[in-house]
């Protein structure tokens, strides 16, 4: 703390400061506070306020926006990295030969790229270990995670790659052990959990079930220890924190397409459970541990809504429901209701707003998958963000001022679009090695 | 605790003399005298273990001239209230170099410490904790005006701080337009 006091005090290097006569004013104008007291202060406030008091002063917007404590605020969201896999036809004597090649883009909410960040990620496909199809599969607190090469491959020896595009960091971590699910209907999900604010080292939680009835296994890996472990044998001991007894044993079915959430430490997904017919969100920590699983509200409670996709909003767990018109001269409401989760104790979900799809899309017959996609929430704001399909663009919509706004056209709405906070810190753990 | 310079000779050689075995006297920038334990100082302050460890103690009160006597005498004060609280061991683990070691909640005494502190003495203190390199207290003070700060108005923080507006009218207006979103509620 007190070298980076020296450092503001100093005089930031032109470079990186807009303005760096700034510093010594803030001494004069911030009660008796140095500004780097005010940005100690600052780093602990919700990332929503610190937007918020950069209307205090100029003083105060420079010492937020200014890139040197960036390491130290909180950050929101930036954009989407894009991915898609596109098919090239082979040579003019073979054009049934294809060549798949993965690709991959950002998409920057402002619209202006943001040069503190490499979003070609050629730092890490410039080395000689890592396979220039490296496929995205989660991201969490502006860490990435990659297969190294299809996802199938990670499940040989291959394996993931931990990286962070701000600072150009990264590592490799081996494959689980588990193979690929060899049913079609099979599902495994890899996900990411690091939050630099609480630990530097970042977990690895992989959900896996071989076909429709088959148990879920879970296997965690943590950074300190450097190791995979198999939680299936602690099953006996957690019964009774609900979920292993609840999901584990062969009765609910996994499913990937209906997003995940991390709230309070807990990777949130979602499952449907055979015997009561209905989804519900599962949870797991980073240790494996379970907690009892929250209903997703069946259908039947709120018209025709189902439920489309489950995240994180404000540390909120929160889901977005579809009521379609069935009719064409139905009186029935159509479009889009938010939800968030508070209430732990009750199990309750509050609804949170409602939009229609024409106000939306412009017309008042719409389907998930056919005509728009949900994306994703925004962390930080009451936003959703959509891709339409035609004309195709992608969408927010601020639930606060009612706003829509297309803000860029995708290649193709199938891609994947994966939000991305960036995080500005060093690592003391991502070693940048195989 | 305190120490006032125009005390009986005797009484000062004797207070001298126990400096020498385990306290250790500061001065602020008024030039009031503080003694503190040598062995809390050296634990809680980077900068006093430093000092203490390079012989650089003044034992007629080491100054300290960037920090004012309210300051210090609540330095000293949470020292004392540290050690009689805390077991060291915990204190260790959680300084050790990462610098975002995970923030531990403030214990109900820190909290009460806090609390009952004004805004202008609670600054103050954050200040000198900055300079003493006293990254508990610097914790525990920052939590604490963090928490003043939730769900204020950027009107609301100018006070609080002490804050200048240097924003024209149409600047603020654009601003204020392009950061809607952080204006509803927390």
């Amino acid at each position: 703390m007190i070298c980076l006091r020296r450092a503001s005090a100093d005089g930031i290097d032109g470079e990186d400061c807009p303005n760096p006569k700034r510093s010594t004013l803030v001494v004069e104008l911030v009660a008796s506070l140095p500004d780097d007291s005010i940005v100690e202060i600052l780093s602990r406030v919700p990332v929503r306020s610190i937007h918020r008091f950069k209307c205090v002063s100029r003083v105060w917007r420079d010492l937020i926006t200014n890139p040197l404590h960036r390491k130290r605020l909180p950050q929101t969201l930036e954009g989407f990295f894009y991915s898609d896999v596109e098919f090239h036809s082979g040579c003019a004597d073979a054009p049934w030969n294809y060549r798949r090649h993965a690709h991959r883009s950002f998409i920057s909410l402002s619209g202006r790229s943001t040069p503190f960040v490499d979003f070609s990620l050629s730092f890490l496909t410039s080395h000689p270990w890592v396979r220039n199809d490296i496929k995205l599969l989660d991201s969490c607190n502006g860490f990435l995670l990659f297969a190294n090469g299809k996802v199938a491959e990670a499940y040989g020896t291959l394996g993931y790659i931990v990286c962070n595009p701000a600072t150009k960091q990264w590592m490799a971590v081996p494959s689980s052990g588990l193979s690929y699910p060899a049913s079609p209907a099979g599902v495994s999900l890899t996900y990411l959990l690091i939050d630099l604010a609480m630990s530097p080292h970042f977990h690895l939680v992989q959900i896996w079930q071989n076909g429709f009835w088959g148990e879920i296994e879970v296997r965690t890996y943590s950074s300190e220890t450097g190791v995979w472990c198999h939680r299936s044998s602690d099953r006996r001991q957690w019964i009774e924190q609900g979920g292993w007894e609840e999901w584990v044993n062969g009765a609910a079915m996994l499913t990937s397409t209906m997003g995940s959430a991390i709230i309070k430490g807990m990777l949130r997904f979602v499952i449907f459970d055979m015997v009561k017919s209905e989804y519900q969100i599962a949870a797991v920590d980073r240790e494996g541990k379970t907690c009892r699983n929250i209903p997703l509200l069946p259908a039947y409670k709120h018209g025709a809504g189902s439920a489309l996709l489950i995240g994180q909003s404000q540390g909120f767990l929160h889901c977005v429901r579809e009521h379609a018109r069935r009719e064409i001269n139905s009186p029935e409401w159509a479009g889009l209701s938010v939800w968030v989760h508070k209430d732990q104790e009750n199990n309750e979900w509050e609804l949170k707003h409602k939009v229609s799809f024409y106000k939306l899309f412009g017309k008042t017959s719409c389907h998930d998958g056919r005509d728009y996609r949900v994306l994703a929430f925004h962390p930080d704001h009451n936003m959703l963000f959509l891709v339409q399909h035609l004309p195709m663009k992608l969408i927010s919509y601020d639930m606060d001022s009612k706003k829509l706004h297309a803000f860029h056209t995708p290649r193709s709405s199938h891609g994947q679009f994966t939000p991305y906070v960036p995080c500005f810190l060093e690592s003391p753990v991502l070693a940048n090695k195989e | 605790m305190e120490v006032d310079k125009g005390k009986g000779e005797a009484e000062e050689t004797r207070k001298v003399a126990e400096a020498d075995r385990d306290t250790v006297t500061l001065k602020s920038s008024d030039g009031k005298l503080f003694e503190v334990s040598k062995e809390a100082a050296a634990r809680l302050s980077t900068v006093l273990a430093g000092m203490i460890a390079g012989g650089s103690i003044d034992d007629n009160g080491t100054d300290l001239k960037q920090i004012g006597s309210e300051a210090l005498e609540n330095v000293v004060d949470y020292c004392n209230k540290h050690a009689n609280s805390i077991p060291s061991a915990a204190l260790i683990s959680s300084s050790i170099s990462f610098n975002t070691a995970p923030f531990k909640e403030p214990e109900e005494w820190e909290r009460k410490f806090v609390d009952r502190l004004s805004h202008d003495a609670l600054f103050d203190l954050v200040e000198a904790a900055n300079f003493l390199g006293m990254e508990r207290l610097l914790d525990v003070t920052c939590h604490k005006i963090s928490e003043m700060m939730k769900g204020k108005s950027p009107d609301q923080i100018r006070e609080v701080f002490n804050i200048k507006n240097d924003y024209t009218k149409e600047e603020l207006e654009e601003i204020r337009q392009e950061l809607a979103w952080a204006f509803y509620d927390d």
